[in-house]
């Protein structure tokens, strides 16, 4: 393969897969970057690119039926090395974030400059057309006086900043209809939890992997091929 | 984590010991059977209703406005009452969703998801009665500031009637998304144990193709924390927006600064009430008391009752101030409202809103569920009175004795007033067929309130968790 | 409150001797000020009177949503509130001392009749705005308030030998008599000591506009009473950056209120343009103090608080919040002389040493109470049902 291929593929990976590039920066003892959250699309096209890195299967996956089990164990094994590939949980778990040391939501930012944006928009749309194009002598005040006009550029903010977020979190996310559920174990969405781990990591051990699950009451271990 | 450490105090939020299992089982249940013929008796009622208000409506945009009860002097009576009363009844799914969520408050969780329903119909229903009253609603299009070619001719950005028609467009938008994004993971529960082809490829499609992962939870949960930062100022800036339709004019008993923060807090105290009628009949029907508990609705009547008596207090400041004032108008207008024509309104609003609420002091009462039911319709009532007082009483009596009239709703009004009721029912008992009425996903986060007792919460007292946990991570460290 | 340095908090005298001579320069200035100006003097005065009492009561006030909401994060800090409440006696005293000066600030204390219709008015509203029933009221709000004050910290301080749930439930009562009298006084206080200073103004919301400022800028005074007794080597463990967090954004969206509360008003006079209302913008309108009204005290009080709040890390940082927290401080300051002073002395703004040295000597007689009154139980209520929850908060 050429030195330019190469680079095309790394930068793609650096773009598109970042777990694909870790793994790779694992075999030359550099930090990992964060990682993106990913779509099994791009978990095969990997496999293809790597040819099977870590072997054949890809996950190894510990279920639990407790959250405060489920917590332990995440921070347990993260603290030990291992490489989350993700948690998966029927209900939104208070403290995962730091068990899995997730780093926090960029979410905050888009809304705020959502609505930064919406609240100039708002104020230029009424300043352009009540003042400019088409001023109307109302009660005899000026065309321009700011607080008859915050209320609409308050819920113009409200209501950008607001669809912004949505389409950002499921855009994010890779939410979107008709998209195909993958479970990772059937009743993840009823009350089971699951830690999936990456095999591809350099310092993966699945001995010490399954020892840690069993030691937090994991009601079982899977070893998962091709899953993302 | 905030809820590994927990007060003796804290008493489970849902009864029975239930599994998660279970719960997924009973929120998914009344999805998956058949409607009884309760459901059916109400749908039909509800339906009947819906039909009689969209002839009336029909009927009034066929004639003209002019079927209305309106004179020279009362210019505004039934519809714009109809419309406050409705939104105001909206808002108390915003409280209980947005509010309630950054004031941690974890009993909200039984009951968010049909308070958000009842919100978004609340607001289809208010929606109707401004559309009416333009007279050509198919010109409704008209109020959104688009490019055109009747000259520069552009919305007026200044008159309450327009910052209206903003306010009550967003906060559907954004009641809806709040909704729908809740309502995701329920619908994941709901498609992984649906059993029909068409009820799976449904579901499937509404949830996403969501896989419980802690990654998009972790994304889910800010978004969720900034949705509910968006709906709080955005609940208080409808009914402000809504009050200030009245309280920028300059007419006696609408003019008044209180106006703003009087119309939130009465929202929430008329959502509250209409939220606990419904879930009073809900949680019988669907059986759900063991998820909608004593302490759910108990807690709902002190809400009513703080918001009640604050309401109490916007009166007395409201009479005070127009004595104050020295103004002989607002004097009039007040004491107009006590003995005049309308004082028959103006006392069933006190009694339903002030007086009654009283009752909510006594925690005997605050735990019967047949008192609590009655008082949420008095509290219905009452605020319905509110609405009208506010416009009517200030309206009938003009500067000119030749100007004072008398107003009387026609059948017109008052059937569709019955028909958004009807489409409220409809809408409400669709719902409660088609889409999870419990949030699952945040009950389930909540069961271990009140479980996690510790006997020694005194002093010097060791968190036993912690001390497991140190020594786990100890043992890791061997392996 | 494992650490056995910590339970009583104790004054140093060095400390309390500096405080005992900023009230006494405070004096000092007060009384100087009285043969210069005696309006602005007394307007002074009031302000400083106000001030302290909001702070006193906004302890009170944030005691009791604790109970009435079953609040367990706030309950490790609850010994700052109910020192700062002990200031209540004595401010009662300030309020009365007012007495003295009312005929300088208040003009119904001597109407003089002279067939206006503003004299008319005044005749009007007299039964309400007399000397003697004004001096009354006082007495009865802060009755209201002190006896309410002192059954709550009686509780609170029992429950630390004895470790009695009952106590719990009793201030919980407590708080929600207190949060109907609460509501009732504050708001008749409110039109009695800043309303009626224009006494032919009137405004429905102001109750509201003046609760709004005191939750606001009592979070902010708690939250510098906090970070000051954690600098001084107190309560490290039992209030960090997870209860500092608490506070910012209750700061923050106590910002967002006051304004709201602050906009409604401005928004409704100047929409409905009634020439009995706008008086009380119209002289705020005048040269200096259009910029104070309009410009500065929201952004004192809204904007910059809300902007620099926003981020998570920013509630966080003691350093941050401390910074806002004392300009929220200045703020509600600026928001009560704004309140004052346009009518006292029309011709201003001035500041001077009067503002600066009256405010001093009213903060150091209210550090004084509250120091000596935190010395009296151990900082922390050692056995309240949820201080586990509280010392273990986390957000």
């Amino acid at each position: 393969m050429s030195r330019l291929a190469c680079r095309l593929r790394i930068l793609g990976m650096w773009l598109f897969n970042r777990r694909a590039l870790n793994e790779l920066r694992w075999k030359f003892g550099l930090q990992p970057l964060h990682t993106w959250n990913e779509s099994p699309f791009k978990g095969e096209l990997v496999d293809k690119w790597l040819g099977s890195v870590g072997g054949k299967s890809r996950l190894l996956v510990g279920v639990f039926t407790d959250e405060d089990h489920l917590l332990e164990a995440t921070e347990a094994v993260r603290k030990a090395g291992f490489d989350i590939h993700d948690v998966y949980t029927p209900y939104a778990v208070h403290g995962m974030d730091d068990a899995m040391g997730l780093r926090r939501s960029r979410l905050t930012w888009v809304c705020f400059f959502a609505g930064l944006f919406a609240g100039a928009f708002g104020a230029f749309m009424q300043y352009y057309t009540n003042a400019i194009d088409w001023p109307i002598n109302v009660g005899g005040k000026n065309p321009w006086e700011l607080q008859a006009y915050v209320p609409v550029i308050f819920e113009m903010t409200v209501l950008i900043a607001g669809l912004t977020t949505m389409v950002a979190l499921f855009a994010r996310s890779k939410l979107f209809p008709g998209k195909k559920a993958q479970l990772i174990v059937p009743g993840i969405t009823d009350d089971k939890f699951a830690i999936a781990l990456n095999h591809g990591s350099a310092n993966f051990d699945a001995e010490r992997a399954r020892a840690l699950f069993a030691r937090f009451h994991a009601e079982r271990v899977l070893d998962l091929g091709g899953l993302s | 984590m905030s809820h590994s450490v927990e007060s003796e105090l804290r008493e489970p939020l849902v009864l029975g010991e239930k599994t998660l299992h279970q719960i997924t089982e009973d929120a998914c249940a009344p999805l998956e059977r058949k409607p009884n013929t309760l459901w059916w008796a109400a749908f039909f009622v509800a339906l009947t209703c819906l039909g009689v208000g969209f002839a009336a409506t029909a009927y009034q945009i066929a004639t003209g406005i002019g079927t209305w009860g309106l004179n020279k002097t009362v210019g505004w009576a039934f519809d714009i009452t109809n419309f406050v009363f409705w939104v105001g009844i909206g808002h108390a799914g915003t409280l209980i969703s947005a509010v309630l969520f950054l004031f941690r408050q974890k009993w909200r969780t039984s009951i968010n998801r049909s308070a958000e329903a009842m919100t978004i119909f609340a607001v289809i229903c208010a929606a109707i009665f401004p559309l009416i009253h333009m007279g050509r609603p198919w010109l409704a299009f008209w109020t959104a500031p688009y490019p055109n070619f009747r000259g520069p001719l552009w919305v007026n950005f200044r008159s309450p009637l327009l910052w209206d028609v903003f306010a009550i467009s967003t906060y559907f938008t954004i009641s809806a998304v709040f909704w729908y994004i809740g309502l995701v993971p329920d619908l994941a529960a709901a498609r992984d144990r649906a059993k029909s082809k068409i009820r799976k490829t449904i579901y499937s499609i509404l949830s996403l193709g969501w896989n419980g992962s802690a990654r998009v939870w972790s994304r889910y949960e800010t978004a969720y924390m900034l949705f509910a930062g968006l709906a709080t100022p955005l609940v208080v800036s409808v009914h402000t927006i809504v009050s200030m339709d009245f309280a920028t004019s300059v007419i006696p008993g609408w003019h008044t600064t209180i106006f703003p923060p009087y119309f939130v807090i009465g929202a929430i105290f008329s959502g509250f009430a209409m939220v606990m009628t419904l879930l009073i009949i809900m949680r019988k029907v669907v059986n759900f008391e063991e998820y909608i508990t004593l302490n759910h609705l108990e807690n709902m009547a002190k809400v009513i009752l703080v918001t009640g008596s604050i309401v109490g207090l916007a009166y007395g400041t409201e009479f005070f101030v127009a004595w104050y004032s020295g103004s002989p108008y607002e004097g009039f207008t007040f004491i107009n409202r006590a003995t005049g024509p309308f004082a028959w309104a103006y006392w069933i609003m006190v009694s339903c809103n002030v007086i009654t609420p009283q009752l909510m002091w006594f925690k005997k009462l605050r735990r019967n569920v047949v008192v609590l039911f009655i008082l949420s319709i008095f509290v219905n009532i009452g605020m319905w009175f509110e609405r009208f007082v506010i416009v009517v009483t200030s309206l009938h009596r003009d500067y000119l004795p030749s100007s004072w009239a008398y107003y009387t709703p026609t059948l017109i009004e008052a059937l569709t007033f019955l028909g958004t009721f009807g489409l409220f029912f409809t809408c409400f008992l669709l719902f409660c067929r088609a889409l999870p009425m419990l949030a699952q996903g945040e009950i389930k986060g909540v069961m271990k309130t009140g479980k996690r007792k510790h006997h020694d919460s005194g002093h010097g007292h060791v968190e036993p968790r912690k001390a497991a946990r140190v020594e786990q991570e100890k043992e890791v460290a061997h392996v | 409150m494992n650490s056995p340095n910590i339970p009583y908090f104790k004054l140093k005298p060095g400390m309390q001797r500096l405080l005992a001579a900023t009230a006494g320069v405070g004096l000092v200035c007060f009384v100087v000020g009285l043969f210069l100006d005696a309006h602005r003097a007394w307007g002074n005065w009031l302000l400083g009177a106000y001030y302290f009492t909001t702070l006193a009561l906004f302890g009170t006030f944030f005691i009791a949503i604790g109970y009435l909401t079953s609040a367990g994060w706030s309950v490790s800090m609850r010994r700052v509130p109910e020192a700062m409440m002990s200031w209540l006696p004595a401010a009662l005293v300030t309020m009365l001392v007012l007495g003295a000066g009312m005929g300088y600030l208040y003009e119904w204390v001597h109407p003089h009749d002279d067939g206006s219709h503003h004299a008319h008015l005044l005749h009007h509203k007299s039964p309400w705005l007399n000397q003697w029933f004004f001096l009354g009221r006082i007495i009865l709000y802060f009755g209201i308030w002190i006896g309410v004050s002192q059954l709550l910290t009686r509780h609170s301080r029992r429950q630390d030998t004895d470790g009695d749930v009952t106590h719990t439930r009793s201030n919980t009562r407590t708080s929600a008599i207190f949060g109907v009298l609460f509501a009732l006084t504050l708001s008749a206080a409110s039109f009695d000591w800043l309303m009626s200073l224009e006494a032919a103004w009137f405004s429905t919301i102001f109750g509201i506009y003046q609760f709004a400022g005191l939750f606001q800028s009592g979070i902010a005074a708690l939250i510098v009473l906090l970070v000051l007794l954690r600098r001084m080597g107190y309560l490290r463990d039992a209030v960090n950056e997870n209860h500092l967090h608490n506070l910012g954004q209750w700061l923050i969206a106590l910002s967002v209120f006051w304004a709201y509360i602050w906009f409604s008003q401005l928004l409704l006079i100047w929409y409905s343009n009634i020439p009995e209302e706008t008086s009380y913008y119209l002289i705020r309108s005048q040269g200096d103090w259009w910029v104070l009204t309009f410009i500065v005290n929201p952004l004192l009080n809204f904007a910059i608080p809300f902007v620099v709040l926003l981020p998570r890390p920013a509630k966080r940082s003691e350093y941050i919040l401390v910074r806002v927290a004392v300009m929220v401080l200045v703020g509600h300051w600026l928001d009560i002389w704004l309140g004052i002073m346009p009518y006292v002395s029309p011709e201003g703004p001035w500041f001077d040493f009067m503002e600066v040295g009256v405010m001093l000597g009213f903060a150091g007689a209210f550090g004084l109470v509250f120091f000596k009154a935190l010395e009296r139980a151990p900082l922390v209520p050692l056995r309240d049902p949820y201080l586990q929850e509280s010392l273990h908060h986390k957000l």
